[in-house]
């Protein structure tokens, strides 16, 4: 159905995609694997059509469908051949219904409106009766008239699933990371779904992280590194080693954690948690991992404690008070914290490197300023700093062309890498991670792991993560605490059995069974 | 309890517009007369806010520039010398026409000042402004040489600063006049406004109003998803400014006079505090806002000056009132509604975590 002849993409003279030549038959689901950075989104966008493509010069090679050449120049092109794409961040509009979100522009509309369509009156009765088909097809039960605003993530993902399939004509459907934000059941059932549709005939694009999916769902492999097509592989020859190998073309080594006793000495305690007597817990030079199924409450400790959220209960931090939400303070004790949000509320995404790396930590690094003593008046050492970027960029082998590069510009892994960095650079006494390795590439996951595991050894560091992906947090802690119900449900410790935290996520305990 | 919580704003402000009028002493029948003829003057300026707020780009100040084609159009009128219901149509045409152009030139500013809108209109309003009044102040009589040489200033260059639109008016008077408390008034502006309210009823659910909708809630998604915003938010913005060329004719119909450097001045404001008072955000504006909020503000307007006066027995003091109200309604009411959006949020991430 599609096939991609030297497909390639520079930007500013630096190519991202490298003579891509790959063919997708009809009904046929296709994963496209690679680490960040590795062209994954640009190949995506370019069959979308995204302006970002047009406006930086276009790319170069041929699309042909059906054996006929194509351009793809904007986004309505790309509709127009049958390219729909579920994207990664939902593109849904809050504050609409999921009728108007699944047929957004794409309305029924009374009467021919050829000049100035906008004014065109639109058939809402109809509007819904379609939704209510294409929502049936992928066998999700969702109100049609309820707000996008009040549904959980995993509907969401549907309402835009099906707004993509609405599209009659559809012959690709690209899902760029569909699963990345689900739990294990929802992920069963999306695939289900995608299954379902390759069966009508519909060719799939998937691109996913988590390789065990992609090995159960796809016919045929593609993997891609530093813009090349390095690999493809039929269902027979799937083996997660070789992808592995492939995406990164080296070795992995797996950060662990040498497990120590610990300290018992209380850092931070959390009393009264929602109303109740209990009281949790975190100990000094510690990791500890916080888990729990989408929507737990796993993450009220760490944006509660910094006013991203409600936070039901009283926080004390080595014996003295601490009071939520005031940021300027819990910084000044040395508790530092990156959200999962990294591009919301971690980074500075217009500015630089160096300044991302630095900001916020001149008063623990006088060399970074020229007249130390005048505190926030005086100016910076910018050869200092510059060359301190430099030693980050390359110890956490951040790609880029230089610490003057914007961040915007980075690939999210990269971005994480420059949030650790400031990490290290601040040295808190207590750090708190969200999601550390969420969207992230299996080699920049390792080395991030490793860094934060050598703040914890080096520095003393107490680390609290709050992440969804177990088997790193048992690599990595030495306390997983899982969250059922906005409850602490269960503190594993010493030698954690993956099962047993699997029941757990689910509110059972191994006795139960 | 939820009602109160969700309409704090105008409940506030009638409130406060029942103690002022208790203290005003003013009756009832003069309080409901002066109130219509502002409803009259006002309602359509704020309705023409409506659209920008819905394509999220806030309250549209630029609107000046819509009650700036009509004041032109109304002079272009007098210097045909046009009369009678031929007048009105022409004066309804041609502003529409310049409200049309104009507007397309705020869209096109507006939309390369993406996430800066309102400070952006507020600026072009006040530049066109000039622009305007250096037109008639200065070209005619200079460049421009009128047919009718009695709208100009007696040294022969500029427009006079008052002039006579009786043309328009007597059109205005003509048609369901009504007799109230021994004045004429007439109905006629509010068949207008009933008119507009229909067309933006319809706008809002043809295609244009959807389109809006997610343009505002989402600009980035809009454009990944093939929406052509700009055009979105452009046809927005030219709804707008006609709607403020209709609301200035009716402005002109009612008073019977112009004022030809000063008549389009001051509207933006009005509009923008009456719409807050009626419980509107710069993110969300419904019909209903409009209608509560003109007839609360304007019934506090009237009533604070003489409430003010009586209550200090200083006249100055109810003058000040009067400044007061205008901005400080502004500020109280986006404060308070942004405080409403939080407590919002705050609810919804409470119920999330449940």
């Amino acid at each position: 159905m599609l096939e991609v002849r030297n497909l390639s993409k520079q930007f500013d003279g630096n190519y991202v995609l490298k003579n891509i030549n790959l063919k997708i038959k009809d009904g046929e689901v296709y994963g496209v694997i690679g680490a960040n950075g590795s062209g994954k989104s640009t190949f995506m966008n370019i069959l979308n059509g995204k302006a970002l493509i047009a406006e930086t010069g276009g790319y170069e090679g041929d699309i042909l469908i059906d054996g006929t050449s194509v351009s793809i120049k904007n986004h309505s092109q790309s509709t127009a051949h049958g390219i729909a794409m579920v994207h990664q961040e939902l593109a849904l509009f809050s504050g609409l219904s999921v009728t108007r979100n699944i047929k957004i522009n794409r309305e029924n509309i009374k009467g021919k409106g050829t000049f100035l369509p906008e004014f065109s009156y639109v058939d809402y009765k109809k509007d819904k009766a379609e939704a209510e088909k294409v929502l049936e097809m992928i066998g999700a039960q969702i109100a049609l008239d309820r707000m996008i605003d009040g549904l959980t993530l995993n509907q969401k993902q549907f309402v835009e699933l099906a707004r993509e399939l609405d599209n009659e004509s559809i012959r690709l459907l690209i899902l760029d990371e569909p699963t990345s934000s689900l739990n294990i059941t929802e992920t069963k059932r999306l695939l289900e779904c995608i299954r379902e549709i390759a069966a009508r005939g519909i060719a799939v694009i998937f691109i996913s992280h988590r390789l065990e999916e992609v090995m159960e769902i796809c016919d045929v492999v593609a993997v891609l590194r530093d813009g090349e097509l390095v690999s493809t592989y039929e269902k027979s020859e799937f083996s997660v080693s070789r992808f592995a190998d492939d995406m990164v073309g080296r070795e992995i080594v797996k950060a662990e954690r040498k497990k120590k006793a610990l300290s018992r000495e209380v850092l931070l305690s959390y009393d009264r948690t929602n109303g109740t007597d209990r009281r949790l817990n975190i100990y000094e030079g510690e990791v500890v991992g916080i888990t729990g199924l989408a929507g737990q409450g796993q993450e009220q400790f760490s944006e509660g404690l910094f006013g991203l959220k409600a936070g039901d209960y009283q926080v004390r931090f080595c014996g003295e008070e601490l009071k939520k939400g005031d940021n300027p303070e819990l910084i000044k004790q040395g508790i530092y914290y990156l959200s999962e949000d990294r591009s919301g509320t971690s980074l500075f995404l217009e500015s630089p490197i160096w300044k991302n790396i630095i900001f916020g930590t001149e008063h623990k690094h006088p060399e970074f300023m020229s007249m130390p003593k005048l505190l926030p008046l005086s100016f910076l050492q910018k050869k200092v700093i510059k060359e301190y970027s430099e030693k980050m960029i390359e110890e956490l082998n951040i790609l880029c062309s230089g610490p003057e590069q914007k961040l915007r510009e980075l690939s999210g892994g990269n971005q994480q890498k420059v949030c650790i960095s400031r990490a290290i650079t601040f040295g808190p006494k207590l750090l708190f991670v969200g999601e550390p390795t969420r969207g992230i590439d299996i080699y920049s996951k390792e080395l991030i792991l490793k860094w934060l595991l050598e703040m914890n050894q080096k520095n003393g560091t107490t680390i609290v993560i709050t992440s969804g992906e177990i088997e790193e947090l048992i690599r990595i802690c030495d306390r997983v605490i899982v969250m059922y119900q906005g409850q602490v449900f269960k503190i594993f410790e010493g030698n954690i059995e993956p099962e047993e935290i699997m029941l757990s996520l689910y509110g059972r305990t191994a006795d139960e069974k | 309890m939820k009602f109160v919580k969700n309409n704090i704003v105008p409940i506030a402000i009638f409130l406060l517009t029942v103690i002022a009028f208790y203290y005003s002493e003013m009756s009832l029948n003069y309080l409901s007369a002066e109130v219509y003829t502002r409803f009259i003057r006002n309602m359509l300026f704020t309705l023409a806010l409506i659209l920008p707020v819905t394509c999220g780009m806030g309250i549209n100040f630029a609107i000046i520039v819509g009650a700036i084609s009509a004041q032109m159009a109304v002079v272009f009128a007098l210097d045909l010398n046009l009369t009678g219901i031929l007048a009105l149509l022409f004066v309804v045409g041609v502003s529409a026409m310049l409200s049309v152009m104009f507007g397309f030139l705020v869209a096109l500013l507006l939309n390369k000042a993406r996430g800066n809108e309102m400070i952006v209109s507020i600026m072009i309003g006040q530049l066109s402004s000039v622009i305007y009044q250096f037109i008639f102040m200065v070209a005619y009589g200079t460049v421009i040489h009128p047919l009718n040489t009695d709208i100009l200033l007696e040294r022969g260059i500029g427009v006079r600063s008052m002039l006579d639109a009786k043309n328009i008016s007597e059109v205005f008077e003509k048609i369901l006049p009504f007799k109230f408390e021994g004045k004429t008034y007439t109905l006629f502006p509010v068949l207008i406004i009933l008119v507009f309210s229909l067309i933006l009823f319809y706008l809002q659910r043809a295609k244009i109003g959807v389109l809006a909708k997610a343009v505002g809630s989402n600009l980035s998604h809009a454009n990944t998803l093939g929406i052509k915003s700009n055009r979105v938010r452009s046809i927005c913005i030219i709804i707008s400014t006609v709607f403020a060329a209709m609301s200035q004719i009716i402005l002109i119909g009612d008073f019977g006079t112009i004022n030809v450097y000063t008549g389009h001045l001051g509207l933006d404001t009005f509009a923008a505090a009456a719409i807050l008072v009626g419980g509107a955000s710069i993110k969300e504006a419904r019909m209903r806002n409009c209608f509560v909020g003109v007839i609360l503000f304007h019934a506090l307007f009237i009533t604070s000056p003489m409430a003010g006066q009586n209550l200090f027995n200083n006249p100055s003091v109810g003058e000040y009132f009067r400044s007061f109200l205008a901005y400080g309604v502004i500020v109280i009411a986006i404060i308070m509604n942004l405080r409403k959006e939080k407590m919002e949020k705050e609810r919804i991430l409470r119920e999330t975590l449940k």
